[in-house]
């Protein structure tokens, strides 16, 4: 334990502490940017599997349980924090793959997998008084947070969710345009007959 | 059958593992948190250790902060808190519960609630999203893909 003042630089590694978190409304924006963004290049990341992507990017957060659990007296920070570890998260993402039919689980899972790195990408930006993302455990106690952004911190929600409309509004008009397109290049292959 | 054997496997790594975490996370804290301060106390005045809480009162020179089991008075001149805000206290820790700060995180009580409100509307919107693209199969206990009108017509017109 070491002596709290000697800490304050702008990229902190600390050892294990309080956790914090991002909303879920950022994790879920960031999460439909960035399917929006790959699916223009490969369709697997558009469509019904965008959803998979923003579970993933919220599953981690099911440690946040523990709040409602410590109302009712139960102090269970410790037992619930794998969840929020990624080992722990890839094990509950290759347990809920399973509830999936055969034959798409592995895309399934690698689907939760990318919403789970966005998860830790925008976490590890938070500023963190007394701790960090312990990335790598069990094979290291160690934490990180780069101290960027407050956890409280609507704006970026904000910007993250506008972002996210922008995008959608834009692929809707892009698509119903090149439908308009295809529609019309049909009409005239049909019009020379 | 092989599902469920995968599936309890990973049960089993992910109890181990979380058995693994919650024996030895005391060891490599940076502060001790109020879990092990309450458990004993003496132990660790004068040591610095990490309190998360609500404001309950405020004074001139310090605040009440009520943990999750025992309410703490913060000794700090500088901060700003009204009651309702959320607080975790780096500091050092004094006798009769009490804890000289050395880092204050404050949020204010709105702040904090609409965190909770933003994260419940997100889990309605993807849970709305998820059972439009995706059923739940009871005979199978499985979760496949929802056909889509646009996916079902071709298949009828391919008879």
């Amino acid at each position: 334990m070491g002596d709290p003042t000697a800490r304050n630089g702008p990229r902190t590694q600390t050892k294990a502490g309080r956790w914090v978190v991002v909303d879920w409304m950022a994790h879920v924006a960031f999460a439909f940017i960035l399917c929006a963004l790959l699916a223009l290049k490969w369709p697997v990341f558009g469509g019904r599997n965008t959803v998979l992507v923003m579970i993933g990017a919220l599953m981690p957060d099911i440690f946040k349980l523990y709040f409602p659990l410590q109302v009712i007296g139960v102090y269970a920070q410790d037992s619930l924090a794998l969840f929020h570890i990624p080992i722990g998260t890839a094990l509950v993402c290759a347990l809920c793959a399973l509830l999936f039919e055969e034959g798409i689980r592995v895309r399934v899972f690698l689907l939760f997998a990318l919403g789970i790195v966005t998860h830790y990408a925008l976490d590890v930006i938070l500023i963190n008084v007394s701790g960090g993302l312990m990335l790598l455990n069990p094979l290291s106690w160690n934490a990180w947070h780069l101290d960027l952004v407050r956890p409280d911190n609507w704006l970026g929600t904000t910007i993250l969710v506008a972002a996210a409309i922008l995008v959608w509004l834009v692929l809707k008009a892009w698509t119903v345009r090149r439908a308009k397109d295809s529609a019309r290049t049909k009409d005239e292959t049909y019009g020379e007959f | 059958m092989r599902r469920v054997i995968i599936a309890a496997a990973l049960i089993c790594a992910f109890v181990i593992l979380a058995a693994y975490y919650q024996a030895n996370v005391t060891q490599h804290l940076d502060y001790a948190r109020e879990s092990e301060v309450s458990a004993n106390y003496a132990k660790y005045v004068g040591q610095p250790v990490t309190i998360s809480g609500r404001v309950v009162a405020t004074g001139a020179q310090s605040f009440e902060l009520k943990g999750v089991g025992s309410t703490y008075t913060i000794l700090s001149s500088s901060t700003a808190v009204r009651p309702g805000d959320v607080v975790t206290v780096v500091g050092t820790l004094e006798p009769g519960n009490q804890l000289r700060a050395q880092l204050v995180y404050v949020s204010s009580a709105l702040l904090s609630f609409l965190v909770y409100v933003r994260s419940f509307i997100a889990f309605v919107f993807v849970a709305v999203l998820f059972f439009m693209g995706w059923q739940f199969d009871r005979r199978g206990w499985v979760i496949r893909p929802r056909e889509t009108d646009r996916e079902r017509r071709p298949k009828q017109g391919g008879g």
